[in-house]
């Protein structure tokens, strides 16, 4: 099997290298044999590495110790969807998952794509991209290497009884679907990145690029958020830590090109409309790719210690090359094509919808620039200081929680911006009734006394928010059912209908408005430790915690020790809950299994930390109020991300891009 | 194994004894000082108040000394120093706000105030090549070959959407 595997590999490296050689020396000849040829090569190398793929599955599922990755990552008590996952657990196994999504993607533009005048040199961007990938799949990291015992007579094949097992945080459900939806995410964007370099390549300058890739892009955009949100998810039900977000670099790594895609998904809207910032959204695509390469580059040198960080590989420096390589040929080719790339139209108002996006643009910016600075910093200390420190939580809240208070401002006041310039009366008009709601909202907080600066500006925001969108909303409605008649449910679906990229965009939004709804209810957390006999209670708030009993087991995996407690609240019970410490048996490590009680007013969020000398459980109690609004705000997104996937009912009238024109949407 | 120790503890816990809900642990200084400490394990980053590792060697003998020395009267800047004299910089979770370090606080704004004035730098100068252009208020002028009842319509429902 493992041959099959590695031959499939080495087919990979050989497909893409003739789909760049095919494409180039295709386009060179004119010969559209030779281009098809480039096309299908990349289509056989995806199905070589779903070979590769499937070959070290096969490896994993047999408990075929002899190779080092799986006895790195797995045992034979195991369970079998474990064993799946386990595949991408560790660097060499995750980056053929990753070259495979990454074919995957480009099989399906090779496809879908194939009439599309710059797919040569798409697909001799992709074949080169991959190439880079696949060769350090199979030279550098590769899963099918054996285990050896190093004796006098020269080493020998050596097969251990048993894996050393997953790692027991790894064995969650979110962690068999959370790695292979942020890769999506991650490897998405070299889609947009290779339609991006053919038309600066070719000198084919318009929105169509744009416009062909913008469905990849939202995939790839939304797959990368979902990715970050449900680790958010698993660090919150399995780390024990009371918190989802932790700043950590890889969590960084993952946040920065999501940061620029998003800045990416406005900007086009400037492009595709007037014809304006196409420097600035070409710049905007390699940069969120080379931010996607970086991430991995993170994740895998460990030039930055991180939970999530394979151990420090050797390819560290090979995959640098690439980055600078990738980094100087787009720069390279933004430059000499500046003079292709000049605007359509001018700006015409600082207060316009165009600037909200450009100050839109700026802060998603500024905030992926705080937060790659953070990350690497202390790299950066230490090469000029000599000196180790450290950049966690503190820093990057205290610098990002301004700015994305205010780019949750710029959520509610693009919207009501007008297209080349807004007049004072409809600035009036428009703002009036959000501005109001969001101070009264923000009133009203103080008057019951709220008195966290940030939270009381986040609810007011938000209020005024959803006032936007919701006016937004009506407005349509109302000029439908003047024109057409009808309820005022028909006519709002009617609406959508007709504009999905539009009304979805608003649903995202109202997404975001909740997950920051949810990040506010952080400055309100409390926790209590307390160690407590049988029948013993700690309260926090309203809320108490009573031991009942020690209970324990054991499965075949691991062994565990429980502490019962009772819930209760304003002294009525709530419930019973059992959080745990479990000790895996095959890698010997001690993890919290948390258990929670959990409403939309606040999480009560139970930790079994420990026995104490004398007998007594150590139970940890956080009291986390809105915590279910991030989960809540993450599914909205997902809806609203999904709308604007699906195609309008009728087309949307265009808009006229000759000087001076402007977009009319028909509403 | 200390696992299994630990449950024969728990099953012989004595069930006498009063409540510790242990306070030290519990105030809003105790949780200053340990957000302001990383945990030196060796890998984790994790902030030493949030550390969740079973019996960390780093974390939990940390955590357990700023309580001590609160409770024996300690500021809390001091003990923070204290840590960051032993440890070096790196125990700190934020870098100080001095010196080379400040560059980590400072460049963060000064990126965003100067991409502010970038921004309105090609506002002002693309406002003047569009001057030429007559401008056309609030309300957008069609560029789209239509007839005037079309026009109409349209004017009609902008008015409506507004």
């Amino acid at each position: 099997m493992h041959h099959l595997g590695n031959f499939s590999l080495m087919a990979v490296v050989v497909m893409c290298a003739y789909a760049v050689a095919a494409s180039l020396l295709g386009v060179k000849r004119q010969s559209s044999q030779l281009v098809n040829s480039a096309r299908r090569a990349l289509i056989a190398a995806a199905g070589f590495s779903a070979l590769s793929v499937a070959a070290l599955l096969a490896l994993f599922l047999a408990d075929d110790f002899r190779f080092e990755y799986v006895a790195s990552y797995s045992a034979a008590a195991l369970p079998w969807y474990y064993k799946v996952s386990a595949l991408w657990a560790g660097n060499d196994g995750s980056l053929l998952f990753w070259t495979f999504l990454m074919l995957v993607f480009a099989a399906a533009c090779a496809i879908s794509r194939r009439r599309d005048e710059l797919m040569p040199h798409v697909v001799a961007t992709l074949g080169g991209v991959i190439l880079f990938f696949a060769y350090m799949n199979y030279w550098v990291c590769n899963p099918f290497g054996q285990l050896a015992e190093i004796t006098a007579a020269g080493p020998i094949p050596f097969t251990p009884r048993d894996g050393n097992g997953l790692n027991p945080l790894l064995q969650h459900p979110i962690m068999a679907i959370h790695p292979p939806i942020l890769y999506t995410g991650y490897v998405g964007f070299v889609i947009p990145f290779a339609f991006c370099v053919a038309a600066l390549w070719t000198r084919r300058l318009d929105a169509a690029w744009i416009q062909n890739t913008r469905r990849w892009t939202l995939i790839a955009w939304f797959f990368l958020g979902s990715g970050i949100l449900l680790g958010g998810r698993w660090a919150y039900v399995e780390l024990g830590w009371g918190g989802y977000w932790g700043w950590d670099p890889v969590e960084n790594a993952a946040l920065m090109p999501w940061l620029t895609g998003t800045a990416f998904l406005h900007s086009v809207m400037i492009q595709e409309r007037k014809g304006m910032l196409k420097i600035w959204n070409a710049g905007l695509v390699i940069v969120t790719y080379l931010l996607c390469v970086f991430g991995t580059f993170l994740t895998r040198s460990g030039i930055v210690s991180s939970v999530h960080a394979f151990a420090s590989s050797e390819f560290a420096w090979r995959f640098l090359v690439f980055i600078i390589f990738a980094a100087i040929l787009s720069a390279a080719l933004l430059i000499t094509r500046i003079k292709d790339l000049r605007t359509e139209n001018e700006l015409e108002a600082v207060v316009s919808r165009e600037s909200g996006f450009l100050f839109n643009n700026l802060l998603l910016l500024a905030a992926c620039f705080a937060v790659l600075w953070g990350t690497l910093f202390p790299v950066l200390s230490e090469a000029v200081q000599g000196e180790q420190i450290s950049v966690g939580a503190p820093f990057f809240n205290r610098v990002n929680v301004p700015l994305g208070l205010a780019l949750l401002l710029m959520t509610g006041v693009g919207p009501l911006l007008a297209w080349r310039r807004s007049s004072i009366d409809s600035l009036k008009r428009n703002f009036t009734v959000p501005l109001l709601s969001g101070v009264a909202a923000g009133v009203l907080l103080v008057a019951f006394g709220m008195r966290h600066p940030y939270a009381i500006l986040c609810f007011a925001m938000s209020a005024f928010v959803v006032v936007t969108i919701g006016s937004e909303f009506h407005r349509g409605v109302r000029a439908r059912r003047a024109h057409r008649g009808g309820g005022y449910g028909t006519a709002l679906f009617d609406l959508v209908q007709r504009n999905t990229r539009r009304y979805g965009g608003y649903i995202v939004h109202f997404g975001i408005v909740l997950l920051f709804i949810g990040f506010a209810g952080n400055a309100f957390n409390k926790d209590v430790i307390a160690d407590l006999n049988r029948g013993e209670s700690t309260a926090i708030g309203p809320w108490k915690v009573t031991l009942q009993d020690l209970p324990s087991g054991e499965t075949p995996v691991y062994d565990w020790l429980g502490a019962q407690v009772l819930l209760s609240k304003n002294d009525e019970p709530v419930g019973i809950y059992q959080p745990r410490r479990q000790l895996d048996k095959a890698t010997g490590q001690a993890t919290s299994e948390v258990r929670r009680h959990a409403t939309f007013q606040e999480d009560i969020y139970l930790v079994f930390s420990g026995v104490t000398e004398d007998g007594r459980a150590t139970v940890h109690v956080y009291r986390n109020p809105l915590v279910r609004w991030v989960w809540l705000g993450a599914f909205v997104m997902f809806l609203g991300t999904v709308l604007t996937l699906l195609p309008n009912r009728s087309p949307v009238r265009r808009a006229a891009t000759a000087p001076g024109g402007a977009a009319l949407e028909a509403v | 194994m200390r696992f299994r120790s630990l449950l024969a503890i728990a099953a012989t816990a004595l069930l006498t004894g009063p409540a510790v809900s242990q306070d030290r642990y519990n105030s809003a200084d105790y949780q200053r000082v340990t957000h302001a400490l990383t945990c030196q394990c060796g890998g984790c980053n994790a902030i030493v108040g949030e550390c969740a590792m079973d019996r960390c060697p780093s974390s939990e003998p940390i955590r357990e000394e700023v309580a001590e020395r609160l409770q024996a009267g300690e500021a809390p800047e001091a003990i923070i120093s204290m840590f960051a004299e032993r440890y070096g910089l790196v125990i700190l979770s934020a870098p100080p706000t001095s010196g080379f370090h400040l560059s980590a606080w400072i460049l963060p704004g000064v990126f965003l105030l100067g991409g502010a004035a970038v921004v309105f730098t090609v506002l002002q100068r693309r406002r003047s090549a569009a001057a030429a252009a007559p401008a056309a208020g609030d309300v957008a002028v069609p560029a789209v070959d239509a007839s005037p009842e079309v026009l109409a319509r349209i004017e009609r429902d902008v008015e409506q959407i507004r």
